[in-house]
């Protein structure tokens, strides 16, 4: 009986890393700092003694130069990302662009799962809002960006 | 060696030769803080220390003021962040990139800038 227990339990464990390991998105700054998307907001929170938690945009694509992304940007950058409490993450399979907050090619890879551009937004607790293959609008994005608020 | 110096882990701007510190950040919203370099300040663009720049600019007296800053790097920073510089913390805490001067009163960070010829080649080394 106690071999059982034991054995359910570390079945159990396995499977949360597994989960935490799949749901979790590693990003750094530009000055190189290394993030989890699970724990990004409340470290930032702390960090900058803000008053809320901020919300974690990631464009994920295959090429900078894509249409998709170029306008999925634009939409992004129409909102004032103090303003929204955003912090906006470029996930590029292609190279890195350390200039902001990006993620590592392989990284992104696993952001697209397959597609060649996607958004996620994810609230300040690390729990994704939104995940879409296809660039959301204005309107869309403020929905998410303040439903995501803490 | 730079002018002044950010070193982001201490949240710190100083100017050594004028024995001068301010609190400060730099992010974490948008793009986040800056990268890690060496700048140029745009001396002779530095507004008036004045209540007519915009809330974010703006200290805890309403007063505030924006210096330019300019990467001597290549960086997509400012394509995708906009305009990068210098100004007081205002609105809500964090700042886009720029560095925020925390302190309750930036005046004496302007004063310091301003004391400068015009011609005054400053740089900045953010750390």
């Amino acid at each position: 009986m106690y071999k059982f227990i034991v054995l359910v339990g570390s079945l159990l464990i396995t499977a949360c890393s597994a989960q935490i390991a799949i749901n979790d998105i590693s990003f750094h700054d530009a000055q190189g700092v290394a993030y989890q998307s699970s724990s990004a907001g409340k470290i930032i929170k702390k960090n900058y003694n803000l008053d809320s938690l901020p919300v974690i945009i990631i464009l994920a694509t295959r090429d900078v130069r894509l249409p998709i992304f170029i306008s999925q940007l634009s939409n992004v950058n129409m909102l004032n990302a103090e303003e929204y409490e955003y912090l906006l993450v470029i996930a590029n399979t292609k190279s890195i662009d350390s200039s902001g907050y990006y993620t590592r090619t392989e990284q992104a890879e696993s952001v697209l799962k397959g597609n060649d551009f996607k958004i996620t937004i994810i609230d300040g607790q690390g729990n994704r809002v939104v995940e879409s293959p296809k660039a959301l609008g204005v309107v869309a994005l403020k929905k998410h960006l303040t439903s995501g608020r803490d | 060696m730079a002018d002044l110096t950010f070193n982001r882990i201490k949240k710190v701007l100083s100017w050594p030769a004028k024995k001068l510190t301010w609190n400060a950040v730099s992010g974490p919203f948008g793009a986040g803080p800056l990268p890690i370099g060496l700048y140029d300040i745009a001396r002779r663009e530095i507004t008036e220390y004045t209540n007519q720049v915009d809330v974010p600019y703006q200290d805890k007296t309403g007063m505030g003021f924006f210096v330019p800053i300019h990467p001597r790097f290549q960086t997509n920073r400012v394509k995708t962040g906009g305009r990068l510089g210098i100004h007081p913390d205002g609105n809500k805490p964090g700042t886009l990139g720029c560095i925020g001067i925390t302190d309750a009163n930036a005046r004496s960070f302007h004063n310091a800038v301003k004391q400068t010829a015009p011609s005054t080649r400053l740089t900045l080394l953010v750390k």
